[in-house]
């Protein structure tokens, strides 16, 4: 297992009273090697929280973990991490290939190698043409990229991502996710937290959705492509209305364009309709599963409040299950 | 160990000499000059005098305006723009991260200082006064109470933000160079004993004062340099350790 949370809890205070808030409420979460997993929840769910306690950058009040086979806060595991913040600046005075050489002289890389390597991350995030220019005259997007590059620099076995995708125009947020796909095929295991779905139905193997600061539910997306289909949708053209008004009763819905018929369908009728479509002259023109799609289940949990509701979802969702 | 911290040394001096103290010794050449043009023709007999103790005076003012500016939100820049994250998630313990910004700061100091004192040198030569090595203790004095001074501002940047930092290292700075006479008013007028517990936590800044020495030639005791020296390396030891107790402490939202 490359990292392990065990029934984690955290509070801060803020403010001039110093009101304790609690961001975690007894969070678990596994992650094994080669897996690329996605922490997804609402603002303030305490996804930042949880990453920065895995890393040792903040204290948990209880619980336990382990990270690369060692405790929370090793320094000797750090060597073997890369890790991106949400939003960073970094040095704004440094140069990218400088701010690269700083974080190369942490992790102990030297030598004629470091100059390729640093080469090749730039290459690698299209920063070659501006290696010798100041970070604070980059573009957000290009700060983000330059701090994806410095993650990467040691070679490391597990990628730590806070929002990633996040200030990254389209080119740039396909270039991050080719790079945890690369990351995945290469056995490196990737935990990223988000807020775009999209990208998570890509890369990811798992994702786990905080809410109310614990893991609320954990899905398999192999599973969940697999098994979630909730409708048919078939395309039919060549049917006059009396076929169509007939076929209607075996769908769920029904909406003429011209001479194409588009019918929605649950997925037990959508052969008995295709079947009788075909033998009334129809032809079909397309058909397509619905499937529930990461958005859909996103937006069913974090609309979940009473345990009532949290029990009805429990039963429901196939794939992963909920905690 | 000694390569990390060297590392982050290394990179947090070159950002702040990008940053600022370019800039402070552009202003202290611009004191100097001005200064010895407008003041020397009011003090006929003395403007010798007059230059150096102004020069002087301007590097240890200028030391401390660096450390108000940079110093005081060494350790806070680093998390407001995440570079603290980064640093800290590679293989590096909390201590060498501050020790390292601490060094990096005092590596600055010293090159802002050398610098200074380069323009000082130039300075008197080219109007005729020329260099004298009693003016050395004086810059080292001063090179003592930046140290200390730099110690207690990156204190301050462990745990409250730059403004506070640099209010409460400027009331130290201010307080510390006025206590050894306010101690001796209070003495003479019977002794304060809150007074007095007081000054023993406020930096004693008069005893790196060597300028008046220099100045008017009559020459550091060796003891008064040792004393000062070693009250340096206590004081440093001290606020640093504070400084590592805190950070050591802290939760990184």
């Amino acid at each position: 297992m490359v990292l392990r949370l065990q029934n984690i809890q955290k509070s801060f205070t803020s403010g001039f009273l110093m009101r304790r808030r609690q961001v975690l409420h007894g969070l678990d979460l596994s992650i094994e090697a080669g897996e690329a997993y996605a922490l997804l929840g609402a603002n303030g769910a305490g996804k930042s929280t949880t990453l920065r306690i895995l890393l040792g950058l903040a204290r948990p009040d209880s619980g336990s973990g382990s990270l690369l086979g060692k405790p929370l806060g090793d320094c000797a595991a750090r060597r073997r991490l890369g890790y991106l913040p949400e939003n960073p600046t970094f040095h704004e005075q440094l140069t990218a290939r400088e701010f690269l050489r700083y974080g190369a002289g942490l992790l102990g890389l030297g030598g004629p190698e470091l100059a390729a390597r640093i080469d090749e991350l730039l290459e690698r995030v299209e920063l070659a043409s501006a290696s010798q220019t100041r970070l604070r005259k980059l573009s957000k997007g290009m700060v983000q990229r330059l701090g994806l590059a410095q993650a990467l620099l040691g070679d490391p076995e597990l990628l730590v991502l806070d929002e990633p995708m996040s200030g990254l125009d389209p080119p740039g947020r396909k270039l991050v996710r080719d790079l945890i796909l690369e990351q995945r095929q290469q056995g490196k295991t990737v935990l990223f937290s988000t807020h775009i779905l999209s990208d998570v139905e890509v890369v990811c193997t798992r994702a786990g959705i905080l809410r109310d600061g614990c893991v609320a539910t954990e899905l398999c997306l192999d599973d969940l492509t697999r098994l979630r289909a909730e409708s048919v949708e078939l395309t039919v053209s060549a049917l006059d209305e009396r076929d169509e008004r007939r076929l209607a009763l075996l769908a769920q819905s029904t909406l003429r364009a011209g001479r194409i018929v588009h019918f929605t369908v649950a997925p037990s009728e959508a052969q008995e309709l295709l079947q009788a479509a075909l033998d009334a002259g129809g032809r079909l023109e397309s058909m397509q599963p619905r499937r529930a799609s990461l958005e859909d289940i996103y937006l069913e949990v974090a609309r979940l409040r009473s345990p009532a509701a949290a029990a009805k979802r429990r039963d429901s969702v196939p794939a992963g299950g909920d905690r | 160990m000694l390569q990390r911290v060297w590392t982050i040394a290394r990179w947090t001096m070159v950002e702040l000499l990008r940053e600022r103290v370019l800039y402070v010794v552009l202003l202290f050449a611009a004191v100097l000059v001005g200064g010895s043009t407008v003041l020397t023709p009011l003090t006929p007999g003395a403007q010798k005098k007059v230059v150096v103790d102004l020069g002087l005076a301007a590097i240890d003012a200028l030391g401390i305006l660096v450390i108000l500016l940079s110093g005081t939100s060494i350790v806070r820049r680093d998390m407001d723009r995440r570079s603290l994250d980064v640093l800290l998630t590679k293989p590096l313990t909390r201590l060498e991260y501050l020790g390292g910004k601490w060094l990096g700061l005092v590596a600055t100091l010293l090159v802002l200082t050398v610098a200074m004192s380069v323009i000082l040198i130039t300075s008197l030569e080219a109007c005729g006064f020329g260099w004298q090595a009693r003016y050395l203790p004086a810059i080292l004095g001063s090179g003592l109470g930046m140290l200390v001074m730099a110690s207690i501002a990156v204190l301050f940047s462990t745990f409250t933000s730059p403004m506070l930092g640099a209010l409460f290292t400027l009331a130290l700075f201010v307080g510390g160079s006025l206590s050894e006479g306010m101690l001796r008013t209070v003495g003479a007028a019977g002794g304060n004993p809150l007074l007095e517990s007081l000054s023993l936590a406020i930096p004693n800044m008069g005893l790196f004062n060597l300028r008046g020495d220099a100045v008017h030639g009559t020459g550091v005791v060796p003891g008064q340099f040792l004393v000062a020296s070693c009250y340096a390396v206590l004081y440093v030891a001290t606020a640093l350790t504070l400084a590592a107790t805190v950070f050591r402490r802290r939760d990184f939202r």
